[in-house]
């Protein structure tokens, strides 16, 4: 297991070296650079005062050694900073990202409880009328963009209603509770989606195992019904299940940035939009990694929490 | 030899298939006409009219503003109300559907252009491009896709057309994914094969050959596709990087909307509508088109929407509750205490169109005595597995049983309640499958799985059902049982699952043991062990075995008495010695003919022709249009089981005009007709 987790861990260095590159050389193509990005804000910057923003960056420099110097610098966890705040980027993102964290966590939990249920009830009936409604709601909640449903919730709920904060993630100070409040509409925004893809595939899982020939042998075996589906066929349909959890997780850290300008919400993704509306290249480099470290993460744990839960999948690494 | 079938319940599934084609098949012809594909195709052919002439559905001008009316609700003149301006709501959808559409389209239409070359052409000449392009690939997935996007757009500027570019390169992927796999998938068929090694261009062969056969994929992902790229169009013009104002687009009209939403929450309802309807019929129509392609991958569908009930489902079935049945006064209460397991006029029937029931057992009898071993020979598809799972009170859905009765040690079970039917299946029978490994629980131990059935069982003291366990495993002769019981499933090899199945299967010390095909799955070698083994048991400790299989060799080896079952009927019954020195039914010698024999030269031969499917049984003898004996009596009306010696019967009305046994005759026809 130790052994797998490393090689895993090994194994995605290189993917995270070329994203490295990737986005360096990527955003070195942008017409123009940090340097006019700066100037373009303001009118009377002269010719001169381009050329010394850029020699007081290092832009003057050869292009390799601007990317050895960055890499160098991603290896010791400098990000650079803002063009424009001056703030180190890393400082931007960290104060950011645990509200994204939040309302990602909000909306993968909302998706597990809400889709595994409805998937089991589902499949345990199939072609029932609880099958029926929950396979129809699952098709429309796979249609309904979330930014949409999110700003339903904030007509429905904030606006008309009144009950809940329409945005924000509470003020500057604000008690724990405060926040979790604001967290309720943009995860049930976010979790909607995810619910009804976790939903169809636990379902359509449950129905393969109660249908296929170990819950037959498990029936012919004596065991109480009971048992067999409590016991054995959730276990085994849970599996497929935990993937795709995995997967809407990673996918989620993409909705939050619709998401987040829906509710004004100060997350990763509101700061990589007002970034690209500025083209704060450090910024946007800064988060883009960082992005891309996450997933590459969330992909990691997801193999080891299957490996560590699937008993053949085990036995296939050994 | 006959054929072999696959691991599995093989048999059972392939009685559903072929009882299910003439429901499946009348359907699927007109799938687009089912009333919820009608509506999503409607809706389409709406959107593709509001797309070319959108003046045809809206009458107001989408940029005419009128600030008097500004912000009002649906009404006669505005439909939807009217936005911040006074413009029309209704017009402005209706015209806004080109952007959606076309930017769509576009995104879709890129990621395929690029994607779907790349894919081909990775996974057809492998190596090192494939590796490359495969890591490639890895990256690009490592960020989530409207990160990707928008960190373009920082690059490139804002505005339509490159916010759809960078979002058909997030595409790409899955276009590049699903065509590499399709591509090694096909480059190993036949006819790619003959066709690169005749020397035919590369690019000729992509185009010609693998393109056309993953087109029906593709189509499915470029649906897919076109829906999300229409999603992410309004996502993008939401965050600002779409369609400049005032043109209309839905994503725009929802950010619009948004800052207005106090006053006019509407605002943000239609745009969302139209987005939510789009998607949902392009989901719904890629979903049937999928249904449709892949029918014949299985039986069983899981993950479809509703409204795709087969008839089949729709009947209730108790699990071995008697449904109908034509004789049952008929049969004399026959005695089934002196056997272990006895079957009477057992009758199985399949659902098919129409409530139909199309019978796949027809009138079995079987009696297998304490100490022997009973083999059941036939073709796959004859019926001998469902006889089998009949055995332990197991009908496979939607099978009914329609007439019979089962007795396990002189207890009906065809009368117990469900609690009850359990607790004598773990005690009373043990049910050995084919398929090992899909038998055992992947998710647990073997020793957990074998405590299991003991705790059911009664036995409630932990430790001596742990060394009841160890006990069963040297039983069934497991080297180094008290290691291996904390092995899973998966760390055991075909043979040593199979003996963990009868282990489990001999837990409770039954008095009957059920195998079907338990060593076909396995090396010639291992399957000598398994057969030593239930033979063993058999002698041991005076089990009554049901063995079922296809091959007659194993039979002889093996069995004390033969019942040859043949189009869901017994056809010969007899004690194995007799039956082997001459057989009294023409098929059981065309069965025969078809083991080869040591030390002879001749060929074996197969028996010309196909076991009739259910459904197709003729009124007479179901062997006849493969029987060279056959004349015009024997379709004429129903065979009975007719007295062919000392405890013998065979169903056959030319008995007596059976030549003498010799191997090298031929009973069957050279050709089928």
């Amino acid at each position: 297991m130790f052994e797998f987790i490393s090689k895993r861990i090994l194994g995605a260095i290189p993917l995270l070296f070329a994203l490295v590159t990737l986005t360096f050389f990527f955003t070195s193509l942008m017409p123009g650079d940090a340097a006019t990005a700066i100037t373009d804000q303001s009118p009377l910057a002269s010719a001169e005062d381009v050329a010394e923003i850029r020699a007081s960056m290092g832009l003057d420099r050869p292009f390799l050694e601007q990317y050895v110097d960055y890499m160098g610098g991603v290896l010791q966890g400098d990000l650079g900073r803002s063009l424009f705040t001056s703030t180190p980027v890393t400082e931007l993102i960290s104060s950011r990202i645990v509200g994204t964290f939040a309302l990602a966590l909000v909306g993968t939990m909302i998706a597990v409880v809400i889709g595994v249920g409805a998937g089991i009830i589902a499949g345990l009936r199939p072609h029932g009328v609880v099958d029926r409604v929950v396979t129809g709601l699952a098709t429309l909640g796979i249609a309904m963009p979330n930014f949409w449903v999110g700003l339903l919730l904030v007509w429905v709920f904030a606006v008309t209603l009144g009950w809940l904060p329409a945005g924000g993630f509470g003020q500057p100070g604000a008690s724990f509770g405060d926040k979790m409040i604001t967290l309720i509409l943009p995860g049930i925004a976010l979790g909607t989606s995810a619910a009804a893809h976790v939903a169809r595939q636990m379902r359509g899982s449950l129905i393969g195992v109660m249908e296929g020939d170990l819950v037959t042998a498990l029936d012919v075996r004596g065991l109480p019904r009971r048992r067999v589906v409590l016991r054995h066929a959730l276990r085994n349909a849970a599996i497929p299940v935990l993937t795709v959890v995995g997967l809407l997780a990673a996918r989620m850290l993409g909705g939050a940035i619709v998401i987040e300008q829906v509710f004004a919400f100060p997350g990763i993704g509101s700061l990589a939009v007002t970034a690209v509306n500025t083209r704060d290249i450090p910024v946007v480099q800064g988060v883009a990694l960082t992005v891309g470290l996450v997933v590459v993460v969330i992909n990691i744990v997801t193999d080891v929490v299957h490996v560590s839960l699937d008993p053949a999948a085990r036995v296939q690494l050994s | 030899m006959t054929t072999v079938s696959q691991p599995g319940l093989m048999e059972t599934t392939a009685v559903l298939e072929t009882a299910e084609p003439a429901a499946g098949g009348k359907r699927s012809s007109a799938w687009w006409r089912s009333p919820s594909m009608v509506v999503p195709l409607l809706i389409l052919a709406f959107l593709a009219l509001a797309t070319a002439l959108p003046g045809l559905l809206a009458t107001h001008d989408p940029l005419r503003q009128d600030l008097t009316n500004a912000l009002s609700g649906p009404s006669w003149t505005h439909w939807l109300g009217t936005d911040e301006a006074g413009r029309d709501v209704w017009s402005r959808l209706v015209h806004g559907t080109r952007v959606s559409l076309l930017a769509g389209a576009y995104a879709a239409g890129l990621a395929a252009f690029i994607g779907v070359p790349l894919g081909m052409f990775s996974g057809y000449v492998v190596g090192r491009f494939d590796r490359i392009a495969m890591r490639a690939i890895d990256v690009i997935m490592a960020l989530p896709g409207l990160f990707l996007a928008i960190a373009m757009i920082a690059v490139f500027g804002g505005g339509l057309v490159v916010a759809m570019t960078a979002v058909s390169l997030v595409f790409v992927p899955g276009f590049a994914r699903l065509s590499r796999a399709e591509a090694l998938r096909l480059r190993g068929q036949g006819f790619v094969e003959s066709s690169r090694l005749s020397g035919r261009p590369r690019r000729r062969i992509l185009a010609v050959h693998l393109l056309p056969n993953m087109a029906t994929v593709l189509l499915v992902q470029f649906a897919l596709t076109l829906a999300l790229a229409i999603l992410a169009e309004s996502g993008l013009s939401l965050l600002g990087f779409g369609l400049e104002p005032p043109d209309p687009s839905w994503g725009g009209m929802l950010s619009q909307g948004s800052r207005f939403m106090a006053r006019q929450g509407w605002l943000v309802v239609w745009p969302g509508v139209a987005l939510t309807v789009t998607v949902l019929s392009i989901n719904l129509l890629s979903d049937a088109l999928q249904r449709r392609f892949s029918r014949s991958s299985s039986v069983i569908e899981d993950s479809g929407p509703v409204g795709a009930v087969s008839p089949a489902r729709s009947v209730a079935r108790p699990s071995v509750g008697l449904v109908a049945s034509d004789h049952d006064t008929g049969v004399p209460a026959p005695d089934g205490s002196g056997a272990a397991l006895a079957i009477r006029g057992l009758s199985i029937a399949f659902p098919a169109d129409g409530g139909r029931l199309v019978p796949a057992v027809d009138d079995v009898d079987l009696a297998v005595d304490q100490g022997r071993v009973l083999g059941l020979v036939g073709e796959s598809g004859s019926g001998k597995t469902l006889t089998a799972l009949a055995g332990v009170g197991h009908i496979p859905t939607p099978g009914v049983r329609t007439a019979g009765q089962i007795w396990v040690n002189g207890t009906d079970i065809t009368s117990l309640s469900g609690p009850q039917l359990q607790r004598l299946r773990r005690e009373e029978v043990g049910f050995v499958f084919q398929s090992a490994s899909s038998a055992l629980d992947p998710m647990f131990t073997v020793g957990n799985q074998v405590d299991e059935v003991l705790r059911f069982g009664g036995m409630s003291d932990r430790k001596r059902r742990r060394s009841r366990a160890i006990e069963l495993l040297d039983e069934v002769e497991i080297a180094d049982a008290a290691r291996r019981l904390d092995d899973y499933p998966a760390q055991f090899s075909g043979g040593m699952a199979q003996r963990v199945l009868i282990a489990l299967a001999l837990a409770n010390n039954p008095r009957v043991l059920i195998a079907d095909e338990p060593t076909t799955a396995l090396d010639v070698a291992v399957q000598q062990g398994i057969l030593d083994l239930i033979r063993a048991l058999s002698d041991d400790h005076g089990l009554g075995v049901l063995f079922v299989t296809h091959d007659f060799g194993v039979a002889a080896d093996l069995c004390d008495d033969i019942a040859v079952m043949y189009a869901g009927q017994i056809v010969e019954t007899s004690a194995s010695e007799p039956l082997f020195a001459d057989p009294r039914h023409p098929y059981t010698r065309g069965l025969m003919r078809a083991l080869p024999v040591v030390g002879s030269n001749s060929d074996p031969r197969g028996i010309p022709g196909r076991v009739p499917a259910p459904g197709t049984w003729g009124a007479g003898c179901r062997f006849a249009n493969r029987c060279a004996m056959a004349i015009e009596a024997c379709t004429a009306e129903p065979v009975r089981l007719l007295d062919a010696g000392v405890d013998r019967s065979s169903r056959c009305i030319r008995l007596d005009d059976l030549e003498p046994w010799n191997p090298s005759v031929e009973t069957t026809r050279t050709e089928a007709s």
